[in-house]
């Protein structure tokens, strides 16, 4: 197997992507069979003329972490798409925009410091170039880096463009928690009443984004008897996956007799911060985009 | 271009501008507004984790100063089970982040894992890679999940740890103490002669938590500010209005100035090393906070073990009863220094207002302060005046070898914000 040429690009991100990658049991394995063409961290680690002084196609695998800000980054995942052959969406705000993405529905919003978005919105990085790679979470999950570093450094095997280092099942299928199937009749809030841990959140009134969530996270955060966020991003085949809990959810609230539309339509309202719950992750990806135009 | 693993969190770029016949040095601002425009409407129990997406870097930190937070916004002291498990959760926070640091702050020549951390062979490369993910375990067991925790909530935490799991906490602090020591041993070794050659100096107030006695702590307790003399300004919520207008140091040099002693037998030894070898407290050599790092290390896997004898099985005794929501503060030592976190939630939970007080603010002013200092009165820009500006950031990023070459970008801008000229170092 030839040496092949990996890049990290991370001026964006909060830090968890890159020690991810760090702390990845065969990182060591990466570095035995890749040479690193560059690894920017930081908005200062790397210039346009330092990008354009690359051949092109000359680093087989980008991974590209943190989403896309404002025109300098814009353009600079433009330059770095031609001279790589391969890049990786790295983590939930390169895959879906992430958490940054709630930024586009407030005016001013910015969940860190961040270069200036030049009056655009954050964006995933599938919505400014094409990808090759998803590797989903946020952070990935060891397991899911781990798998793909085996795969594009210690094999022959090229995987197709689309992959999703990831299952291809929902995080339920990794839920060792029982399904009681009861209607949904309150909405309750894991930090006010104490969840049992054997039973699946939405049975107990607490939403659970597990149900449309990508899984190969091994249900991590259900098992620490916290509901899925639903970092790793829609189901395959699900392009919205705010939209796809809410109706999910529709779905299980049933309640019987006189006045049961007004009671229904009034426990859906009833959801605390429904977009922040529904779109955490998603936002940016999500038909809703950004409804506001920022300030800056 | 960096051709090597990128360090963990480094100043990346200073900026020198020209204004009239004068240069001024600086770094941007990483001060996080619109983080309350952000937060403003979403749910009070995702705070913890909204919270540590803001510096992954000091995840833990955050995790753990957005919970005390909703503890105090709900009137609820967490049980002491909980408690114990924060705090275990803190110390192995300070150990990831301090080992991530110390290895990927600066790197030998080569590339690659050979290069990773070179302190005269006293510190075995491989051992510090397993470390490092012996701490990222310990965290996750402790946290419910690697890197980034979940179980934080106000008054307590959503589950607990089984037998088998404590153990394997204790297993792994036990493992961690041993890497520590060898690592101070070999700082000492190698880098201690260079903490007392590099003199740069800057006396201002330093800020840290102390528990109730004004020792020492790797988690929660009472804010505390002491002058450059290491004398108490200010303890409690009171600090808050002084260092709104301030330069002052926090991390691991600050908490030697703003605290007392090291609470666990093998760190106080440590401590007492650097006070022998330097004077002090209060010391201003900013190289110290070096030194300070690698004894923080040995601390923290301390403070682990400790934390962990406290720990009884099970999901029992973890939640304590909440009062009606409403305003609450959070401050933890995070392993760069002091975190405050504010919190004002609407009777539903529902975030209405937020602030957040972040270590790197403090570093960057205090940055700024020395760069100030060293170009006093400079005129022109030189390789002398560039080589000034490396050493004082130089002094800022702890490494097992700190006097390896780091990334560094230093652009000369006229008033205008147009780049005159460009240096590029490591």
């Amino acid at each position: 197997m030839s040496e092949k040429v990996f890049a990290v690009y991370a001026p964006a991100g909060c830090g968890g992507c890159s020690q991810s990658l760090l702390s990845a049991d065969n990182f060591t394995l990466l570095l035995d069979r890749a040479r690193i063409a560059f690894w920017a961290t930081e908005p200062g680690d790397l210039t346009q003329a330092e990008i354009e002084g690359l051949e092109d196609r000359s680093i087989d695998v980008l991974f590209y972490i943190g989403p896309v800000l404002g025109e300098r980054e814009e353009s600079y995942a433009k330059l770095l798409r031609r001279r790589a052959n391969r890049v990786v969406a790295y983590g939930a705000c390169a895959h879906l925009g992430g958490l940054c993405g709630l930024a586009n529905l407030t005016p001013g919003a910015r969940l860190r410091t961040v270069p200036s978005l030049d009056g655009r919105f954050v964006q995933p990085l599938p919505a400014v170039i094409d990808v090759d790679y998803i590797l989903p979470g946020c952070p990935p999950p060891a397991g899911m880096i781990e798998r793909m570093i085996e795969v594009l450094f210690d094999s022959d095997e090229i995987p197709e463009p689309g992959t999703v280092f990831a299952s291809s099942k929902g995080v339920c299928a990794e839920c060792n928690r029982r399904r009681l199937n009861r209607p949904l009749n309150e909405i309750s809030r894991f930090h006010l009443k104490e969840p049992d841990p054997d039973i699946c959140f939405l049975d107990q009134g607490i939403i659970c984004l597990g149900p449309v969530t990508r899984g190969g996270c091994g249900a991590v955060c259900i098992e620490a008897n916290r509901p899925c966020t639903g970092c790793a991003g829609p189901l395959a085949g699900v392009r919205d996956q705010g939209g796809a809990i809410i109706q999910s959810l529709a779905s299980l609230v049933r309640f019987s007799g006189e006045g049961r539309e007004k009671k229904e339509k009034e426990l859906l309202d009833s959801i605390p911060d429904p977009v922040g719950t529904a779109y955490r992750f998603s936002v940016a990806s999500s038909a809703l985009k950004g409804r506001l135009k920022d300030a800056d | 271009m960096l051709t090597r693993i990128g360090p963990i969190d480094h100043i990346s770029e200073v900026i020198l501008t020209r204004n009239g016949g004068r240069i001024a040095a600086g770094l941007p601002s990483p001060s996080p507004d619109g983080f309350s425009a952000y937060i403003r409407g979403r749910l009070a129990e995702d705070l913890p984790m909204y919270a540590e997406r803001i510096d992954a870097g000091i995840a833990v930190a955050h995790h753990l100063a957005a919970t005390i937070a909703l503890d105090s916004c709900y009137g609820a002291a967490p049980t002491d089970k909980a408690d114990s498990i924060r705090r275990g959760l803190s110390a192995a926070g300070f150990y990831h982040r301090h080992l991530s640091r110390l290895l990927f702050g600066r790197e030998g020549e080569e590339s690659g894992l050979s290069a990773l951390a070179v302190t005269g062979k006293a510190v075995d490369p491989e051992a510090g890679f397993s470390s490092l993910k012996l701490a990222r375990e310990a965290i996750s067991i402790l946290g419910g999940r690697g890197l980034t925790p979940e179980r934080g909530i106000p008054g307590g935490l959503t589950g607990g740890l089984s037998e088998e799991e404590i153990g394997r906490v204790k297993e792994i602090a036990e493992s961690l103490i041993e890497f520590a020591v060898q690592a101070e041993e070999g700082f000492r070794k190698r880098a201690a002669e260079w903490v007392m050659n590099e003199d740069l100096t800057l006396s201002i107030p330093s800020l840290a938590i102390v528990d109730g006695s004004g020792k020492r702590s790797l988690f929660t307790g009472e804010l505390r500010l002491v002058d450059p003399d290491g004398k108490e300004i200010a303890r409690g919520e009171g600090v808050l209005s002084l260092i709104k207008d301030t330069e002052y140091r926090v991390g691991p040099l600050a908490r030697l100035n703003a605290a007392e002693g090291g609470t666990t037998p093998l760190a106080k030894e440590g401590f007492e090393l650097i006070f022998d070898e330097l004077g002090g407290p209060p010391i201003h050599r900013v190289s110290a906070g070096y030194w300070a790092t690698a004894v923080e290390l040995i601390e923290a896997a301390e403070v682990l073990i400790e934390a962990v004898d406290a720990i009884s099985p099970g999901d029992a005794d973890l939640r304590s009863p909440l009062g009606e929501a409403g305003e609450g503060l959070g401050a933890v030592e995070s392993p760069d220094g002091t975190l405050i976190h504010r919190y004002a939630l609407d009777p539903e939970g529902i975030v209405e207002d937020a602030e957040v007080i972040l270590p790197k603010v403090a570093r960057y002013a205090e940055v700024n302060a020395a760069l100030a200092a060293a170009l006093a009165g400079a005129g022109e820009v030189d390789e002398r005046l560039i080589e000034r500006i490396e050493a004082v950031i130089r002094a800022f990023q702890p490494a097992f070898v700190p006097d390896a070459p780091f990334p560094l970008r230093i652009t000369l801008r006229d008033e205008d914000g147009g780049v005159l000229e460009e240096w590029r170092r490591g």
